[in-house]
């Protein structure tokens, strides 16, 4: 499975269900552009929630269930159970019917089908254990087979001959039953799949409220076209950020239809844009979201064009990557569907006369369906003519603490915070002084100083 | 020769027992088999496993017909997949486990009636020792172990209580030569443990050689197959080996006063005469688990079809062997 390159592989990679079906199931997981399907996925966590003291026990009973998938399929293919696979069905059952106990009331998608005909027929001597053995019950011939063999086995010596022919006796009787306990079992083929399938879901549902918990998300609401969210934040940066001891600054926003963020170098623009292709994908994913608030609508689709890395995996040069994006969005454009595109630095691959040029006739053109929202980031100046765009600017470098405090890491004098510009701005240029944060070579900086047409403020 | 004891007498107070062949053909599964018939007589409840690969049903090198292990009613036992589908008695599957081993996933079973298996357990040792746990959940009394064949059973002294050598004709055919590698092998088996104090010190260390330096362990080298190091640093020094210990790399230890530690005799890979040489020069060899070596079983047959006299074998071994000596086809016998 191929997912939007936004990071949302690393939020699948921290969903953990426990049985191999409930892996399934999560692999399973689509891209949702219906309202009614990620509601009801919302729903459904919301009802493990209201579990959550009997979510421990839950576990503990997925951890015993057994992916039975292939047996079944055997089990259909009309060929004989061995005692292994008829052990497994009847372990399966076994803790289907714990599990179905445990959950009591509950929602019509985790109401587990009764096994327990299934059991008894697999459970003559009423054990009540997961255990299988071809009891003396199974077959009125069995007991007397069995105690004769055993009578001779005891006695040892020269019965050999009639030994061997009980143990095949043994054997046939035994393989007769396995090919009764086979068609019986064949009915309740369509039963035990559907046990397997929800107990796949419940065991996928509960690892999604797990991830809510270990990532602090929140269930987004569903809008009819608004953009809000606040306090987004990504979880992947953040961790690492974590780990060096940063903290992830959350962004905060309300978009229309055509937004264009602009800002110098380092301050976030394009982990902003990741951040938001990464919300609308774990939204119509059905997962609960990163950020304290959201407030989004349902697309069809989503293109989001990063850049970078991207074009160079799927073997294009950074321009062509930027055409392949942008001919996808005008597709759905002309075709009336509905789009979120998200384009960092749209043109900034070709010259800058060009450049400036591919990024305002993308505006205009994608803001035409008004089923489409568009989201650009740009550090062209041209940026500012585009038409009924609205304007945000990350704040960018911190002068004050550049002049005031010195030696520090370059993120303390960036401030990241999203402000929406109601009115003309002057266009932030901060590469020189960013670069001399870095440590840029100071006699180098002045060669770039001089070289800047016009002169440098 | 010593008067016969019964192998119920020597497993007394022992949960685990592995039995390791020094050889292919020493008698490991007759000595097994004599077990699994004496606790049976006894009423004592028993588990059965193996390590590693030991599921072929034909000898791969003489193409003789391996005994399979004879269970009786009410044995435990944890075998491949494959094997426990091709036993000939009535079994009840109690759990089912993926140790990813070629042979299939791991079964647990009950025999009901009496017959023949050949006995494929988790070739690796975390999965065995889990394996033991859990036929002892069972309420086994005693847990047998059919150990790897040649004395390189791995972990086999960390996860039984006792170990059983066979050894025999298939080992060499001259009497004299059949000896001294038992005897080397019973060495090895035999070395003394490390105090606990130092041992608690070496289990968190990570592979490698590690020096005690005024009571802290440093790490010389990452690998124990290369002596990367200057043999003047260890002069004296206690040194730890997680890994493998070869000839080379003992010989340049052999130095007065020096002790190498290792995890077990199961990483040893030196001969005998590098051993000698090491001890002549006052060098100590001890291991952080030691082995219980509780009887050497003898097989005066070879697969080839020659045999020693068993009387002069067992009576040569046991010269210098303290524990029992047991010939496992005449006691059959008996």
């Amino acid at each position: 499975m191929k997912y939007l390159d936004c990071g949302f592989e690393y939020i699948i990679s921290l969903i953990e269900p426990i049985t191999p079906i409930g892996r399934e199931a999560l692999r399973n997981l689509t891209f949702l552009t219906n309202r009614k399907s990620i509601e009801e996925i919302h729903r459904r966590q919301e009802e493990i929630l209201k579990k959550e003291e009997i979510v421990p026990s839950l576990k503990r009973i997925l951890s015993r269930i057994r992916d039975v998938r292939g047996t079944i399929s055997n089990l259909s293919g009309g060929n004989l159970l061995e005692d292994i696979e008829l052990f497994e069905i009847k372990s399966f059952t076994y803790w289907c019917e714990k599990l179905r106990e445990e959950l009591g009331t509950c929602g019509s998608w985790m109401q587990l089908p009764c096994l327990s005909p299934v059991f008894s027929i697999l459970d003559p001597d009423n054990s009540q254990t997961e255990s299988f053995y071809i009891s003396n019950n199974f077959d009125d011939a069995l007991g007397e087979v069995r105690e004769e063999l055993h009578r001779l086995q005891r006695i040892g010596g020269e019965h050999t001959k009639s030994l061997d022919e009980l143990v095949q006796k043994n054997f046939e009787i035994e393989r007769r039953v396995r090919a009764d306990l086979s068609d019986r079992l064949r009915e309740y083929r369509d039963v035990l799949e559907e046990a397997i399938n929800k107990t796949g879901n419940i065991d996928l549902v509960i690892a999604l409220t797990d991830l809510n918990k270990k990532l602090g998300l929140r269930k987004p609401e569903i809008s009819s076209g608004e953009y809000e969210f606040e306090d987004l934040f990504n979880p992947e940066i953040s961790e690492s950020l974590r780990k060096k001891g940063k903290e992830f600054q959350p962004f905060s926003a309300n978009f229309g239809r055509k937004v264009v963020i602009v800002g110098g170098n380092m301050t976030g623009k394009s982990v902003l844009l990741r951040s938001v292709a990464l919300l609308q994908t774990m939204f119509q994913y059905g997962l609960f979201v990163p950020a304290n608030k959201a407030f989004i609508p349902v697309y069809e689709s989503v293109v989001y064009f990063s850049g970078d890395k991207q074009s160079f995996t799927d073997g294009l040069s950074s321009f062509a990557g930027e055409i392949q994006h942008l001919k996808e969005a005008i597709e759905i454009v002309q075709a009336e569907i509905a789009g979120l595109f998200l384009f960092d630095e749209i043109g900034r691959s070709t010259n800058p006369v060009e450049g400036p040029a591919f990024l305002i006739a993308s505006a205009d053109y994608l803001g035409r369906n008004p089923k489409c929202r568009s989201i650009f980031t740009s550090h062209y100046e041209e940026a500012l003519q585009i038409n009924s765009a609205q304007l945000f600017m990350i704040k960018g470098v911190d002068h004050h603490r550049i002049e005031t405090e010195r030696d520090r890491e370059i993120s303390y004098y960036v401030d990241h915070s999203l402000i929406e510009m109601r009115d003309k701005v002057i266009f932030p240029k901060e590469a020189i002084a960013i670069a001399r944060i870095m440590g840029l070579d100071k006699k180098f900086i002045e060669l770039i100083k001089g070289n800047i047409v016009g002169g440098c403020e | 020769m010593r008067p016969p004891i019964s192998v119920i007498e020597l497993t007394d107070g022992i949960e685990t027992v592995s039995v390791i062949g020094l050889e292919k053909n020493t008698g490991k599964t007759v000595v097994l088999n004599r077990l699994l018939r004496e606790f049976r007589k006894e009423g004592v409840s028993v588990g059965l496993t193996s390590t590693g690969l030991e599921g072929e049903k034909i000898d791969q090198i003489f193409l003789n017909k391996k005994p399979e292990i004879n269970v009786s009613k009410g044995t435990y036992f944890a075998t491949s997949e494959k094997d426990f589908h091709n036993r000939r008695f009535s079994a009840t599957v109690l759990d089912l486990r993926d140790y990813r081993s070629p042979l299939g996933r791991t079964v647990f079973a009950r025999a009901e009636t009496a017959g023949e298996v050949i006995i494929s357990g988790p070739s690796i040792l975390d999965y065995l020792c889990e394996t033991v746990k859990t036929l002892k959940s069972y309420g086994c009394d005693k847990v047998l172990i059919d150990g790897s064949t040649s004395r390189l059973s791995p972990g086999a002294p960390r996860i039984s209580d006792g170990l059983i050598l066979a050894t025999g004709a298939a080992l060499s055919m001259n009497l004299e030569e059949l000896v001294r590698k038992t005897r080397f092998a019973v060495k090895l088996i035999s070395l003394p443990g490390a105090e606990r104090e130092l041992r608690n010190r070496l289990l968190p260390l990570e592979i490698g050689v590690w020096i005690d330096d005024n009571g802290v362990f440093e790490r010389l080298s990452s690998s124990s197959l290369t002596a990367s190091y200057s043999s003047t640093d260890t002069v004296g020094k206690t040194i730890y080996i997680n890994g493998s210990l070869t000839s080379s790399v003992l010989l340049r230890l052999a130095e007065p006063g020096t002790r190498v530690v290792i995890r077990d005799f199961s990483c040893i890979f030196v001969d005998e005469q590098t051993l000698v040489k090491y001890e002549r020069s006052g060098g100590r060899l001890e291991v952080v688990y030691p082995a219980n070596l509780i009887a050497v079983t003898v097989n005066p047959y070879s697969p080839t079809g020659f045999s020693v006299k068993s009387r002069e074998l067992v009576e040569a071994l046991e010269k210098f062997i303290s524990v029992p000596v047991i010939d496992v086809l005449e006691e059959t016998a008996n």
